[in-house]
């Protein structure tokens, strides 16, 4: 009979492609392994929300119920906007708040795109960086930290409820939104106000849903802060200083976390 | 018995509820500034649907908006409304961009067309160019095809009717753009996927079997004079609006009656 597979999908907390590392177990295949299933890993590096809930969609499509064991979804930054042009390429727009790293957009992404297989082109023709710049911040303006907060409640819950009848569960891997360095403080506590006063908020079974809700501010916790609990100067679980993506270690702990719960809920 | 104030509001609050969602097509607007001198004051088709069916209407079209803000609608409905009899969504153009400010007022963006006279954050045509290579014609088809997709399986136990509104797609006409879309639409998984006894008009492009409420009214009216607000806005009148409501009631007909 044939293993059961484990479909995983998120960014790159989930499928890591870095400078040249490009094989450390990551946690969808230890995961695999302690489930005793096949192991999918639909993870993309630099992918939002949008992503996330369009490979779901496509899984439930594409694979039938009775061979799916589990489903993890790693969910990404609110704030990343995801395009998708033919063959499966997909695009991201980061809207950042700093002009510094707009200049990074330019200089790291087409680069990274190049090696990454993703279709250059809608990046090539903007190399004008006051285009750029200009694009950016009406971006930015857009989607903002509510408009990306509604955006990723109601993701969590289309999710939910696609799940239904399928072994599921979720949790936020990276920051959601830059509060602490982008918003001021009078802000960040209507932003707070605004997600816990959305209806959805409520919706969200907590059980399947580790680390809900989310924000350390009211009570939950991101795969970061897991790691960082344990290695608050981010030396043990981190690639390294300029690349804090999990290492093999920190894949380790994602995995036993994500057991953790599935145990507590399937077993 | 007699026939009170109290008696009309618990007999308005007992009947089901008629959701109504979409674009310019389903707004009860008053104004309009393509027709400033136009009195726009007329009962639209989920009013006349309505009223047809004995329910009560609620009518949650905003004009200018895509289909990011219908689907965000039905998320929030689902969740908030006990007593629905139907739900209709008159789907949008597929290039607009939606998004919430910190007060959950909506506003769009169309990056497709100059707008930027209207638009809440002005952008100049190289930015807007710019903008179109990563909202290419693929990927909002995709996103559309995705958002039908999730409403069926999230009304999956309630009544409900889906209708493309205006023209999905701006530039349709040019060929290159009109095989994309038929190619992306026709390859993908979802497109099997879509229950067309509620999906009016399915699979909405005219080449492949499909048609828009726009094909209806231009069926009926080709020179858009009798069913159109005037030559520079084309919306639907009075009159459009009542053939767009005995449509959808002749579909509801065909699969809840």
């Amino acid at each position: 009979m044939s293993r059961k597979k484990l479909i995983a999908i998120g960014c790159s907390f989930t499928r890591y492609r870095g400078q040249g590392i490009d094989d450390i177990p990551v946690w969808p295949t230890l995961l695999s392994e302690k489930l005793d299933m096949e192991c999918v890993n639909l993870g993309r590096p630099g992918m939002g929300n949008e992503y996330i809930s369009a490979k779901l969609i496509d899984t439930i499509l594409s694979e039938k119920k009775e061979d799916i064991g589990l489903v993890v979804l790693m969910w990404s930054g609110w704030q990343r906007m995801d395009f998708e042009d033919t063959n499966d390429n997909w695009v991201k727009l980061r809207p950042s708040p700093s002009p510094g790293t707009v200049t990074s957009i330019i200089a790291k992404s087409l680069p990274e795109i190049l090696s990454d297989q993703h279709k250059p082109e809608a990046f090539l023709n903007i190399q004008n960086y006051e285009t750029m710049l200009m694009l950016n911040n009406i971006m930015l303006k857009c989607n903002n930290a509510h408009n990306a907060t509604m955006k990723s409640l109601r993701h969590f819950l289309i999710a939910q409820k696609l799940l239904e009848d399928i072994p599921y569960l979720m949790v936020q891997g990276i920051r959601p939104v830059y509060l602490d360095e982008f918003i001021e403080r009078k802000s960040k506590h209507i932003w707070l106000q605004s997600f816990l006063n959305s209806k959805i908020f409520d919706e969200i079974d907590e059980k399947k849903f580790i680390g809900w809700p989310i924000m350390q501010e009211v009570g939950g916790h991101t795969v970061e802060d897991i790691l960082n609990k344990i290695d608050p100067e981010q030396k043990e679980l981190r690639i390294s200083k300029d690349d804090t993506h999990p290492n093999a270690e920190g894949h380790k702990i994602m995995s036993q976390e994500i057991y953790n719960a599935y145990e507590k809920i399937y077993t | 018995m007699r026939w009170s104030f109290q008696n009309y509001i618990m007999l308005k609050s007992s009947r089901k509820k008629l959701i109504a969602i979409g674009c310019s097509f389903t707004e009860h607007y008053l104004n309009n500034p393509m027709s400033p001198d136009f009195d726009h004051n007329f009962p639209r088709w989920p009013q006349h649907l309505a009223d047809k069916l004995d329910m009560e209407c609620v009518n949650l079209g905003q004009c200018g908006v895509g289909n990011k803000y219908i689907l965000s609608k039905i998320v929030d409905t689902v969740l908030t409304e006990k007593n629905i009899g139907l739900v209709v969504l008159m789907w949008s153009e597929w290039m607009r961009q939606d998004f919430q400010d910190p007060a959950n007022a909506w506003y769009s963006f169309h990056p497709h067309r100059d707008n930027s006279e209207t638009e809440k954050y002005p952008i100049d045509s190289k930015s807007r160019n710019s903008i179109l290579q990563y909202n290419n014609i693929y990927d909002v088809t995709m996103k559309s095809l995705r958002h039908f997709l999730i409403t069926q399986m999230l009304l999956k136990d309630i009544p409900y009717l889906m209708i493309q509104g205006t023209n999905p797609l701006q530039n349709m006409n040019e060929k290159t753009a009109f095989k994309l879309v038929i190619a992306a639409m026709v390859e993908s998984k979802i497109f099997n996927e879509i229950n067309p006894d509620q999906f009016i008009g399915w699979p909405i492009l005219k080449q492949i079997g499909g048609y828009t409420v726009g094909d209806i009214l231009n069926k009926i009216d080709p020179e858009q004079k009798e069913l159109r607000i005037s030559k520079d806005d084309t919306h639907p009148n009075a009159e459009g609006h009542k053939i767009m409501s005995q449509e959808i009631y002749n579909a509801y007909e065909k699969v809840y009656l």
